[in-house]
């Protein structure tokens, strides 16, 4: 124990002074009373009165001797930890696994806990400030000495669904917080934390090992749609010791209707995944739930959404439609990503003609147009040069392989992107925007490269066809909390997507065309132009699930915690005298 | 108020008018002499024995019936009335009161021709006022009285009662004016006055703090009488105690002179004097 101020100690003195008054024995008042023979009868019911007269002096001594020690240790404010009262940066893990209940409690709960002792135990010069860490360190307050603000902000403290990330940590190293004069505690589960890694940062370890299932992969996908048959994928982990028999119950529809219970044994550790074929329901929302009360809840649901089958409908405008139509019908017969229509179509592929459709793909374009400018002579010899790399249109193409014969030298028209171009800055293959119109020029001619024969031509019109549809990236039935989704659009990134949380919340707006990370286990909504779309977002994390902080161990130096002794001391005293207040309030008053 | 101010002898002058309208002038209104011998008033006939007094034989009785009846009259007795006046320390607060008390039934006494005797009482008696009758001694047994002091360590109820009666052969009527408040107790003493036929009447004087305990706290106690100390903390339960306890003091001294027929008059110095002396007339004089 150190005292920060010794010299307090001299009020001690004090005592001397206390115990000569004392010594002194202030008697009582005497009274002189006409039938003391009658006092005697109330005597000889309280025959220990001398006694415990004499007690209560000595008690009554003891108390105020007591009283004036515990103030004078109070005012040298001692403690008992050797803290060097630098400022402190408390990190409380908000992770998902910090959901996990330990003893009735969450580990969020103990940790707020733990943070609130050690800002009580702040003193009047430390500053300190508070910040969650899950995926990204996010400052809660500002470095303060006021303890409301902090506990304030530690109060407000919510749990997330987001797993761990350590590296997200690594932005405190560059900060600007200055390790000198500053130490940074992270009161965590240590679940995935590198203390290695981070050894500047101090870990307090809350909770302990627990028993735990949930799932680590989840994925559902239509396998035929007439008659229905969907198939799930999963994959679950245990921290249990030994094997737990469950079952595994699927949901369909925001109703939660129970399609099927499936018995599962979930074996120590990591499983191995397992897939089940299931005869009904269909696109829309599904859950997988476990039936099992464990430690921890969030894994314990999966939220899947199968996306419905939105073929595009393309149409062929060319004088030789046999090739084209196929590579249509080639897509339609497989995976039904793509039909060939003539009514309502969303794309029009056309060989050597200019359509008016409002997205197009056009191949072997020969006179000047809007979408191509002027047009010169065919080019020879032509070195395909990708200048864009990973477009979606060339998603899967070998694009050396690809004779461009019967290219022409063409004038880029306005607001035009080119993704494939000659050596000599020829346009190849380009996308080319005229007000809400869009076409992807290809130029070359099919037919005469013979490119008609050659198994890039149905990928390219496939590639092409999705990417003006904005659906070059399909959505996966379900993701991980995380994880950022591109989001299906037309407006190549210009466009304004609706996003809705759950049911029954208020949706938000978004711009650009990726969404995330993701931050919120359930179900997502996106709905703009191009569609309304469904997104499952779960946790998906073997480090959460498994809930393994066994070999974690408790990096923290010492730190003050709870009420500084001082203010203990301080009561105490305040306790004490208010016994001998009682006590002299008896003598005097009865 | 001095015993011998005018204005103070002016109320038992007062209280005396009161006793002759109520009683006849006298406080034995309704204790007049049982015996009969000489006197005016007629009261019965008795057979003539040897010795009795020709005088009283009824002639005409004896022409009538042929035998010797003598007339009996109401024996017309002077009644002593013994003051017994509490002067132990305990009396302190309330000697005043009590000699006030003392005074005016002596000036009633004086004043209805009954002799008075005036002893004060603590362990032993002291003459206040040796035998006195007549109206012409009332100023003097005032003086007595008012120079009359507490003293004594404590009070023998009994012992007093015994050197009462052993001073005194001739029975009358003893008037005890005392707290009563008699570590020894005072059926004893009010027995052994009965058992030498003295009729008895007791006015308790005590005061307010007798009755009520106002300490609280710690406290010396200090008895008045002996100097004995004691130290004890007085709260709620043990003030409720020792009003219980002077309660059945005061409980057992009225069942006492109830089942014993002694009068008994208690009060308070909070009430005045005259006040008790005229609930005592009007009751009938000094009678139980």
């Amino acid at each position: 124990m150190i005292f920060l101020y010794p010299g307090y100690f001299l009020a001690l003195l004090g005592l001397l002074p206390l115990i000569a008054v004392y010594l002194l024995k202030v008697r009582p008042g005497r009274k002189p009373v006409t039938a003391f023979f009658l006092w005697r009868e109330v005597f000889d019911q309280k025959k220990n009165t001398a006694l415990s007269n004499r007690l209560r002096e000595i008690l009554s001594l003891l108390l105020m001797i007591l009283a004036l020690v515990a103030v004078v240790l109070a005012m040298t404010t001692p403690e008992i930890a050797s803290d060097q009262r630098k400022d402190l940066l408390l990190i409380l893990d908000n992770s998902a696994s910090m959901n996990a209940r330990d003893n009735g409690r969450t580990r969020l709960a103990v940790a707020r806990k733990t943070a609130f002792d050690i800002i009580r135990s702040l003193d009047a010069n430390q500053q300190a400030a508070v910040a969650t860490v899950s995926m990204d360190v996010q400052y809660q307050s500002h470095f303060t000495t006021s303890p409301k603000v902090l506990i304030d902000a530690v109060r407000g403290i919510e749990q997330s669904d987001c797993p761990f990330r350590s590296e997200a940590l690594d932005t405190l190293a560059a900060g600007a917080i200055s390790m000198d004069s500053c130490r940074i505690i992270l009161i965590s589960d240590g679940c995935s934390f590198n203390a290695d890694a981070n050894d500047y940062i101090e870990l307090v370890k809350v909770g302990s090992d627990q028993e735990n299932i949930g799932f680590l992969i989840c994925d559902i996908r239509m396998l035929q749609s007439n008659p229905v048959k969907v198939g799930i994928y999963y994959k679950l982990a245990s921290s249990f010791d030994k094997d737990i028999e469950t079952d595994i119950i699927i949901t369909y529809g925001p109703d939660n209707r129970i399609i099927k219970v499936i018995p599962v044994t979930v074996r120590p550790g990591i499983n191995e995944p397992e897939v089940y074929t299931i005869d009904a329901g269909g696109p829309g929302q599904w859950k997988a739930s476990l039936d099992i009360q464990d430690a921890l809840a969030n894994d314990n649901v999966a939220f899947l959404a199968l996306q419905p089958k939105r073929p595009v409908k393309i149409r062929v405008e060319s004088e030789h439609k046999f090739f084209l139509v196929n590579s249509i019908l080639a897509f339609a017969q497989t995976s039904g990503e793509l039909e060939y229509s003539q009514e309502n179509a969303d794309v029009v592929l056309s060989n050597g003609l200019i359509p008016q459709a409002e997205r197009s793909i056009i191949f072997g374009i020969k006179e000047s147009s809007g979408w191509c400018g002027q047009v010169a002579k065919e080019i020879n010899n032509v070195i395909a040069k990708i200048k864009i790399e990973d477009h979606p249109v060339l998603s899967n193409c070998d694009i050396d392989s690809m004779p461009f014969i019967g290219a022409r030298d063409i004038n880029l028209p306005e607001d035009s992107l080119v993704i494939v171009e000659t050596s000599e800055h020829v346009p190849l293959i380009y996308r080319v925007r005229q007000g809400q119109r869009v076409a992807i020029v290809i130029n070359m001619d099919p037919f005469e490269s013979e490119f008609y024969y050659s198994a890039w031509f149905p990928i390219v019109v496939y590639n092409c066809a999705r990417y003006l549809m904005g659906r070059q990236d399909t959505i996966a039935s379900a993701c991980s909390i995380g994880d950022s989704i591109s989001i299906p659009t037309t407006q190549y990134g210009n466009e304004t997507t609706a996003v809705t949380i759950g049911h029954g919340n208020e949706p938000f707006q978004l711009s650009g065309s990726s969404y995330g990370p993701i931050r919120k286990a359930g179900f997502h909504t996106l709905e703009n132009s191009s569609g309304k779309w469904l997104l499952g977002a779960n946790l998906f994390a073997s480090t959460e699930t498994l809930l393994d902080n066994k070999d974690v161990i408790d990096t923290s130096k010492p730190l003050n915690r709870g009420r500084p002794l001082s203010a203990t001391l301080a009561i105490l005293a305040l306790l004490l005298l208010v016994i001998e207040c009682v006590l002299y309030h008896r003598c005097k008053f009865g | 108020m001095l015993l011998t101010d005018p204005a103070f002898i002016r109320r038992l002058e007062s209280l005396y008018l009161l006793a002759r309208k109520v009683l006849g002038g006298t406080l034995r209104a309704d204790r007049k002499s049982t015996r009969k011998g000489a006197g005016i008033s007629f009261a019965d006939y008795s057979e003539y024995s040897i010795g009795d007094d020709h005088r009283a034989i009824d002639w005409r009785v004896y022409a009538r019936l042929d035998s010797l009846m003598i007339k009996l009259f109401e024996l017309e007795e002077d009644i002593i009335m013994y003051f017994l006046l509490d002067s132990s320390k305990s009396m302190d607060s309330k000697f005043l009161y009590a000699r006030q008390l003392v005074a005016a039934l002596a000036y009633i006494a004086l004043h209805s021709m009954d002799k008075v005797v005036i002893y004060g009482m603590a362990e032993e008696l002291i003459v206040v006022t040796k035998p006195t009758l007549g109206r012409g001694k009332t100023l003097g047994v005032l003086q007595n009285l008012e120079v009359a002091k507490p003293f004594g360590v404590g009070t023998d109820f009994a012992t007093a009662a015994r050197q009462l009666c052993r001073w005194h052969k001739k029975k009358g009527m003893v008037i005890a004016v005392s707290d009563f408040f008699f570590p020894g107790g005072f059926e004893d003493g009010l027995k052994f006055l009965q058992w030498n036929n003295h009729d008895l009447f007791c006015i308790q004087v005590q005061d307010s703090e007798d009755r009520k305990c106002r300490l609280k706290g710690d406290v010396e106690l200090q008895c008045i009488e002996s100097g004995e100390l004691r130290q004890l903390t007085i709260t709620n339960s043990e003030a409720r105690a020792y009003e219980q306890a002077v309660i059945d003091w005061n409980d057992r001294l009225s069942e006492f002179c109830a089942t014993q027929g002694i009068g008994l008059v208690s009060t308070t110095t909070d009430v005045p004097f005259d006040r008790i002396i005229q609930s005592i007339l009007r009751r009938g004089g000094l009678v139980s």
